[in-house]
């Protein structure tokens, strides 16, 4: 384990408190409501705010704990802060330069370095312009080189993709897929889009009103959500895969492990290369046998795991592509669900909704 | 007037038009009565020695005083909009209180304090330096009634940058001496120029603590302005083509006030 995580922080009489852990190599996003302590957490590794209690520790050098607190310029640390906070007087180069030439490096060395890296994430045609003259994507592409240079051990994007328009939030998500995938260190995403962490990072944890209340990856969330939160906006079941006609105006999502009929907004290109189908798991119908009559959606599978919480039970079914249903209880009792039986699922092409990642 | 992003507003009363136009007459009035009254003839009389010295004596002066306000106001400022401390309000009042105390009164602290027989004068004489009635004292008293001017400009111009951006430079791995001189005060540029040319016009037009602190000596402590004043006595014609003077050098500091000096 690289990045250790056990605090508790407090900023503007806002207490956190947080213990997780991340793997050299590993993209995890923090998930959480806006208010929920995430800019706290962010502000508290970049080493802004000291912890209260407890440690911080970066492939097992100490960064905070009660004796230690490392300044906050000489942590191993690449962040792209929530608003860029570009500096507006340095053109998008010397922004780039500027955590090398803060180090101290020469000016034409890190030139040099920040040319190479605005040319991989695409920015290498505006690095002479100075911020108020960037576009938002173009924006975001300078800010995530300067947060890339240096080759730090720790990246910290804070709503990476928040403020962009549809259309180059696909371009800034592809190019931040691939960098994070390429990317050495440990990266902390943070955002308060379901779908930004479930697209960006292998593994969630979870931030309510200050603490964490859920860590893993999103397949376990999405078996066993343990707040309302949790089950809303991670408990979903997403298909991403290619957008394809399927006539009648209807399409299908195809996810690689099944297809999936849906119902694309009116004016959406098809096909797509790349697409988001969200269902909701109460709109996911169980049945005992093959269910007859409209649904275009129909698969069969055995259960994996049932969940019960209240009165509702999450049950989640070895199907291609796999599923998660929300039944009541009494359902279940009626359908004869339990963990290795066998169960068919059926849900309409309308429920799925789709959006573009 | 009709620019972009000006919006619409209810026109003001016309018992407000006409207080208002007696205002400007008060201000273009006098201005307007030098220009008609100067004896544009003797225009020639301004490169007389005298009128030339005080100049450069005022240039001098002017001078001296910028570069102290911008030594000392400038982390006067900085500690002021950024420093926490207690008793800040406090400090703060005393910085600015020359904006509102009568410069006479700073002439006859200045002595107080710098003169012969003031707090500092024995000890800075036993290290000879004497201040009273020289360019120095000039300069002192220059910088007395200007530096808080300056103060004020660029701590409001600190007040109005985005804390965060010093955050996040600090965060990208500078200290604060990199944080301050390659963010703080190149986004302060605007504010530090316009702090300048207002500290400069105050200084330019010292006219009490000078002559209470350093005399009215020719050559050495008389300003334009003191120079006015006593040419007044004996050439009236004389000390209005030096006040207009004095205007034309204003109106040069308003107007790269607003041009393209201020944008950043």
């Amino acid at each position: 384990m690289s990045l250790q995580v056990d605090v508790s922080a407090r900023r503007d009489g806002f207490a956190l408190r947080a213990a997780f852990s991340a793997a050299t190599g590993e993209t995890v996003a923090v998930l959480g409501p806006n208010g929920s302590g995430k800019t706290t957490l962010v502000e508290m590794l970049a080493g802004l705010i000291r912890p209260e209690q407890g440690s911080v520790a970066l492939d097992g050098k100490t960064l905070d704990d009660a004796r230690v607190h490392v300044e906050v310029s000489r942590r191993p640390v690449g962040v792209m802060f929530q608003g860029l906070l570009l500096l507006p007087h340095l053109t998008a180069l010397d922004n780039v330069a500027f955590p090398l030439r803060a180090r101290g490096m020469r000016a034409d060395r890190a030139r040099r370095e920040a040319l190479d890296i605005l040319g991989r994430v695409g920015a290498t045609a505006f690095a002479g312009a100075k911020p108020d003259r960037l576009s938002g994507g173009e924006a975001q592409r300078v800010a995530l080189a300067r947060a890339l240079i240096g080759s730090p051990l720790l990246l910290l994007l804070d709503e990476p993709l928040s403020a962009l328009d549809v259309s180059s939030r696909t371009t800034i998500r592809a190019l931040l897929r691939r960098e994070l995938a390429s990317f050495g260190g440990v990266a902390i995403v943070v955002t308060h889009d379901p779908v930004d962490a479930m697209t960006l990072a292998e593994k969630l944890v979870l931030v309510e009103e200050g603490r964490v209340t859920q860590t893993g990856a999103p397949d376990e969330i999405r078996a066993a959500p343990r707040t309302a939160y949790a089950a809303d906006l991670v408990g979903v079941n997403l298909f991403i895969g290619r957008l394809d006609p399927a006539g009648d105006g209807t399409a299908v999502i195809r996810t690689g492990d099944g297809d999936v009929a849906c119902v694309p907004p009116g004016g959406m290109a098809i096909p797509t290369a790349e697409i988001l189908g969200v269902l909701r798991p109460a709109d996911v119908a169980l049945h005992k046998e093959r269910p007859e009559g409209s649904p275009r959606n129909v698969f069969h599978g055995t259960v994996r795991f049932v969940s019960v919480e209240g009165e509702r039970a999450r049950v989640g079914i070895g199907s291609s592509p796999a599923l998660v249903a929300e039944v009541t209880q009494a359902s279940l009792h009626r359908l004869g669900i339990a963990e290795g039986a066998g169960v068919w699922a059926s849900f309409k092409a309308l429920e799925v909704h789709v959006v573009r990642p | 007037m009709n620019r972009e992003g000006e919006r619409a507003v209810v026109a003001p009363p016309r018992g407000v038009l006409v207080l208002a136009a007696f205002g400007v007459a008060f201000v273009v009035l006098p201005v307007a009565g030098l220009a008609i009254r100067a004896p544009w003839s003797d225009l020639g009389s301004l490169s007389s020695h005298g009128a030339r010295t005080a100049l450069g004596v005022s240039l001098v002066v002017t001078g001296g005083a910028v570069a102290l306000a911008l030594l000392f106001g400038l982390p006067a400022a900085i500690v002021l909009a950024r420093g926490r401390f207690r008793g800040r309000a406090l400090v703060r009042g005393i910085v600015l209180l020359p904006i509102v105390l009568p410069p006479v009164v700073g002439g006859i602290g200045l002595l107080a304090a710098l003169g012969r027989r003031g707090l500092l004068g024995r000890p800075l004489e036993a290290i000879g330096i004497r201040l009273p009635f020289t360019t120095g004292a000039a300069i002192l008293a220059a910088a007395f009634v200007a530096t808080p001017l300056f103060v004020l400009a660029v701590e409001g111009g600190l007040r109005s940058i985005d804390p965060r951006l010093e955050q996040a430079a600090s965060a990208m791995g500078a200290s604060r001496w990199y944080v301050l001189r390659r963010v703080t005060l190149p986004l302060l540029r605007p504010q530090i120029i316009a702090g300048v040319v207002i500290a400069a016009a105050r200084a330019l037009g010292e006219f009490g603590a000078t002559i209470t602190f350093a005399g009215n000596i020719a050559g050495r402590t008389q300003t334009l302005p003191l120079s006015v004043y006593q040419t007044l006595q004996s050439d009236p014609g004389g000390a209005i083509l030096q006040a207009l003077l004095l205007v034309a050098i204003s109106l040069a500091a308003m107007i790269a006030l607003r041009g393209r000096l201020l944008s950043p």
